[in-house]
């Protein structure tokens, strides 16, 4: 008897060590780490259970920065010429690459060890991504992007700036086209059919308007040139801005400005001014980034700003360039990415990658997307996905964590998940898949991106580049302060003059550089 | 020698206290004025995050040559002075010419409020008072919907390259002008006001008082004022033109602190030459300065140096 009893007391033991021995190779997080990062809906963010499920999980705690849409490059810059870098840095990476080389290469930012078997889901999106190898440096990865297109049929992937319309003051002005699709020159003419009858019955109607970083190209320029700003015409490098269908699209622009066609406060307005123009029923015709959530914040709002207007009032609006053909720009496959403080320690780095792989893997992006399992969720017998989200009076799906809490999108975007999310109505769903759809068509002319040029770092380039950012502005001032035509055509000729020497360093570096054989 | 420094420190060990009161205003003048000038070497270096300011490699007048080359910053030199002199030539008698109304005002209740209602703009932010001004100058503001409801037209008062000058100076003119006047104001508080006793006497009218007795009075400090806006006239108020500026009245507008904040902060930063721009820009002020001080002293009137 004493012999079971001592057998049965080892092998308890003997279990106990090995569960033991289990859970401290899968979960070996006594130290627990502090990580400062900067993200933006913060107070929303503290109050997330989720982040408390991640904290208990990995032992890990967590001290945010704000920022914002217009500080938060800025602040990125200032962190990283200060030294006083969060541990995570997220940035919007989109043509920084001189930057990028530059702060890299002086040892601003830590190396990202290999993935490998390690780190398995990361490893997976190295694999899926073109864009992260040209982000290595002398072999060595410093920031790791954060993947878009995830939904396998775009493709190729391609941008989400759209016009979106009043289809209601449409009928009432009897322009309206069934399947949405309009002419450069239709559109212009809705436009001032909505400015001259009114049928929102403002004091002033507002014909085109769009978010504001999209000024000045947004209508009119962008859709007339149809180019990068380097790029290759006649087997070498140009500047678009000193081609003559640039100069076009700028006339473009300035005839709908100067008809009050463009709505006159463009280009002194915030970000969000013209869009709330359009919620508020002042404008009939808004130019975004017509992503899901952007879609669906304009289309909830204007529906409880005005109980009269139905989703069915507002839809996609498919408009054809001056020249005649549909047009669209091929995008990068990540947006934005994370960067690491060099006095990071390895194990630190260690713990927050391995915080990264479980959020890449199943598990977290239904915790991304869907919430915590067993509360927001449950897995059936045939591992489908049951959703528990509370239901309004209508029976619909109320989500109910912040989808602009961007913390729970530093691994992957979740653009699959939006065009299906369950919370969301069929219309948005639908009309956003309409655009994506729209501009995968034949008919479609897609700019290719220039990789080649995105990710030049030559001396010369990185060196003079900046030079040239003042083009925009300059854009801005000649559509607005000239007179007539030929005056834009005197003011735009001088600023060119005045950056030719600026451009040809540039150009004859590119063309040494990326067109040798 | 010796007992000269036992004399000095015998006399502050005398008036310690007073002293000791000096050390705050002291401790924050080295530590972010003076301190923070052995940054100026970057001016004459190429900023290496990891060598950091001291390690980083000298590259000479390349900084300099740079911005020299560069239109833009030209433009904005151009746009400093000139809006700084236009401040300078319509706002700074504002303030003298308002205190020496309020003087003569007899009511001591109506003096107060009108003080008050003058000084109360200088403690808003430029960010508050530039949302006041597009709401009021906007297109779809006030002013226009006055002047279009009047069968007069829109004017564009923000996009204006004509007007925008102007904007500056008369806004910075309305929310500084009450405040400078308490400087004159306690200037001509000081004048012995038996001399106004005197020269009532002599049938001197108020014109003739402010005229020999009132503005000789506050003389002095008005060149002092004088020469310490002069001093200043690189400056120009980045924050007034930072919030009201729009990229069409880059021309008129961008002023060289604006201009630095943009080639800083917002495309791919160069520190050694926003550090040359900004020591360009401290040299020519100390210039300003020193020619503004020593015309004063020419003119008989003590300077500040």
């Amino acid at each position: 008897m004493k012999k079971k009893i001592v057998l049965l007391l080892v092998s308890l033991l003997l279990v106990s060590f090995m569960s033991t021995a289990v859970m401290a190779q899968d979960e070996n997080y006594e130290k627990e780490y502090t990580y400062v990062i900067n993200t933006m809906n913060v107070d929303s963010l503290l109050e997330d259970p989720r982040l408390d499920l991640i904290k208990e999980k990995f032992n890990v705690d967590f001290e945010f920065r704000p920022v914002n849409w217009g500080n938060w490059d800025e602040r990125v810059r200032i962190w990283t010429a200060s030294g006083d870098m969060p541990d995570v840095m997220w940035t919007d990476l989109q043509n920084k690459f001189t930057e990028y080389v530059n702060w890299a290469s002086q040892g601003a930012y830590k190396p990202i060890p290999k993935f490998g078997d390690k780190y398995p889901n990361l490893q997976a999106i190295r694999d899926k991504l073109k864009s992260d190898d040209y982000w290595e440096i002398n072999g060595e990865l410093y920031a790791m992007p954060v993947p878009m297109g995830t939904v396998d049929w775009r493709d190729p992937l391609v941008d989400t700036f759209n016009f979106i319309y009043r289809v209601d003051w449409a009928k009432e002005v009897g322009l309206f086209n069934k399947d949405h699709e309009y002419s450069w020159d239709e559109m212009v003419e809705m436009a001032e059919a909505f400015i001259e009858k009114n049928p929102g019955e403002n004091r002033k109607t507002i014909g085109i308007g769009g978010i504001g970083w999209a000024w000045p190209w947004f209508a009119g320029l962008r859709q007339t040139h149809q180019m990068n700003t380097y790029t290759v015409k006649d087997g070498e490098y140009v500047w678009a801005p000193a081609q003559p269908e640039f100069l076009a699209g700028i006339k473009e622009t300035k005839k709908l400005y100067d008809q009050g066609i463009i709505w006159e406060d463009q280009p002194i307005a915030n970000n969000d001014a013209a869009k709330n123009k359009f919620i508020a029923g002042e404008l009939g015709i808004y130019f975004d980034n017509i992503s899901v959530g952007v879609y669906s914040e304009i289309m909830n709002s204007i529906t409880a700003a005005d109980k009269n207007v139905e989703l069915a009032d507002v839809s996609p609006m498919f408009v054809t360039s001056p020249k005649g053909n549909y047009f669209a720009e091929e995008l990068l496959d990540h947006w934005s990415a994370t960067i690491y403080n060099p006095e990071m320690s390895d194990a630190k780095l260690a713990r927050w990658l391995e915080i990264e792989n479980y959020m890449a893997g199943k598990k977290g992006q239904r915790l991304s997307t869907l919430g915590i399992e067993g509360k927001d969720y449950q897995i059936d017998e045939n591992d489908e996905v049951e959703i528990l989200w509370e239901k309004d009076e209508d029976g619909n799906l109320i989500n109910p964590y912040d989808t602009g809490v961007r913390f729970f999108q530093l691994t992957t975007m979740h653009d699959e998940f939006d065009l299906n999310n369950p919370n969301l109505a069929d219309k948005i769903k639908n009309d956003v898949k309409s655009i994506l759809r729209r501009k995968l068509e034949d008919d479609v002319y897609v700019n290719p991106q220039p990789y080649e040029v995105t990710w030049f770092a030559g001396d010369d380039y990185t060196r003079y580049n900046s030079r040239l950012g003042d083009t925009m502005a300059e854009v801005s001032d000649v559509i607005v302060s000239t007179n007539s035509m030929e005056e834009l055509e005197n003011k735009w000729q001088e600023y060119i003059d005045s950056k030719r020497d600026t451009v040809d360093i540039i150009l004859e570096e590119l063309n040494q550089e990326l067109l040798k054989e | 020698m010796k007992a000269k420094i036992n004399n000095l420190l015998s006399s502050i060990f005398e008036h310690k206290y007073i002293y000791l009161m000096l050390v705050p205003g002291l401790a924050f003048l080295l530590v972010f004025k003076y301190f923070p000038m052995y940054g100026i070497q970057l001016a004459f270096k190429r900023y290496m995050i990891n060598e950091g300011i001291t390690g980083s490699p000298w590259i000479g007048l390349e900084n300099f040559l740079y911005i020299w080359s560069e239109p833009a910053f030209w433009r904005a030199f151009k746009n400093t002075i000139v809006i700084s002199l236009m401040k300078l030539g319509l706002g700074f008698p504002i303030g003298i010419i308002l205190a020496l109304l309020i003087n003569e005002l007899k009511m001591k209740k109506y003096r107060r409020f009108l003080q008050t209602i003058y000084t109360f703009p200088h403690f808003l932010s430029w960010v508050i008072v530039s949302g006041i001004i597009f709401n009021f100058l906007g297109n779809t503001g006030a002013l226009n919907s006055l002047l279009e409801n009047l069968g007069l037209g829109q004017i564009n008062f923000l996009m204006n390259k004509g007007i925008f000058r102007y904007l500056l100076v008369y806004s910075e003119v309305w929310k500084e002008a009450g405040w400078s006047t308490i400087l004159y104001l306690a200037a001509i508080a000081g004048i012995d006001p038996t001399l106004y006793e005197a020269a009532t006497v002599d049938g001197a009218n108020r014109w003739h008082k402010i005229k020999y007795i009132t503005w000789p009075g506050i003389q002095n400090i008005v060149v002092i004022m004088f020469i310490m806006t002069v001093g200043s006239i690189m400056v120009a108020g980045f924050n007034q033109v930072f919030n009201l500026y729009n990229e069409v009245v880059y021309d008129v507008g961008d002023i060289i602190s604006t201009y630095v904040y943009r080639i800083s902060f917002q495309q791919a930063p160069d520190y050694g030459v926003s550090t040359a721009v900004g020591l360009f820009n401290g040299v020519v002020n100390f210039m300003l300065l020193m020619i503004a001080n020593t015309v004063a002293k020419k003119f008989g009137k003590s300077g500040i140096i």
